[in-house]
């Protein structure tokens, strides 16, 4: 099971891509296909390291968000948890 | 019956074929091949699997001797070979290193989802084919080289096509599974219940 981790579930696949090319050089960030718990979007997920997710937001101040997911999914021996966090 | 094959020196796959037939020449007995490369001694040793016959292998001299036991010596392997009882017969062959026709971009992406999404699917499969380009996942891309470690893990098998390897001027950089030649890939999706290919 993987630790707990943040992701970025994205409503269209070009802005996936952008958000890719732009946190790529500078963070350890994974392309996933979007969780089955998580609805409403293109299929495709930006997962990063809790640890990552400020520096991230600071990057991403500039970007527009709208109908964008940040989640953060926690795994318990019971199962994933899915925590919507907000966009700062 | 004691048979020995020196095969160094051969190009693959003549290890496999030559010990392929002295095993059919015998009922009962040992075959013992000598090669003088990594990639030989899997090859025979996948044969002897595939067979369902026990060997061993040993180093002498920098070279492989590979001891196959037919007959009254033979015995399943597959006995050592712990399996899960849900893990179906499934074999996926993939032929390229993006997933789908279309964007080279969106197909990389989906290839390497595609690798993410088999990791938390069971049951897992028996083994994974790469040929053609697709042996480029398996040596240069890295995310899908940790999904197919993690799947390693769980038991599948990754066999990627040696000629291609060589093709592609990749074969120093495999970094998951096993080199495999035409007769393993044939023998696999032959005895696969599935073979899914993309």
């Amino acid at each position: 099971m993987n630790q707990d981790f943040v992701i970025i579930a994205f409503s269209s696949t070009h802005q996936a891509i952008h958000f890719e090319k732009r946190l790529i050089s500078n963070f350890a960030i994974e392309m996933i296909p979007t969780l089955r718990e998580v609805s409403a979007s293109c299929g495709l997920s930006l997962k990063f390291e809790t640890d990552d997710l400020e520096a991230i937001l600071v990057d991403l101040a500039d970007e527009d968000k709208t109908g964008l997911q940040l989640i953060k999914v926690v795994n318990n021996p019971s199962g994933r948890q899915i925590i919507p966090l907000v966009w700062r | 019956m004691e048979v020995k094959i020196d095969a160094r020196g051969l190009a693959c796959p003549k290890p496999v074929i030559e010990t392929k037939k002295a095993l059919e020449g015998i009922n009962e007995g040992n075959i013992i091949t000598i090669v003088d490369n990594n990639a030989a001694k899997e090859n025979v040793s996948r044969l002897a699997k595939s067979l369902k016959l026990h060997y061993c292998v040993s180093e002498v001299d920098g070279n492989f001797e590979i001891s196959i036991f037919k007959g009254a010596y033979a015995q399943s392997s597959e006995e050592t070979v712990q399996k899960r009882p849900d893990l179906a017969n499934l074999v996926i062959f993939v032929g390229k290193d993006t997933l789908g026709e279309g964007s080279r971009e969106l197909g990389e992406i989906l290839i390497k989802s595609y690798f993410y999404s088999l990791t938390e699917s069971e049951p897992y499969p028996k083994a994974i084919i790469f040929v053609n380009s697709g042996v480029k996942l398996t040596t240069l891309q890295p995310q899908v080289i940790d999904h197919l470690k993690k799947l390693t893990e769980f038991g599948t098998e990754v066999h990627s096509c040696g000629t291609c390897l060589d093709y592609y001027g990749v074969k120093e950089m495999l970094q998951v599974g096993v080199v495999s030649n035409m007769y393993t890939i044939v023998e696999l999706m032959n005895e696969a219940n599935n073979t899914i290919t993309l």
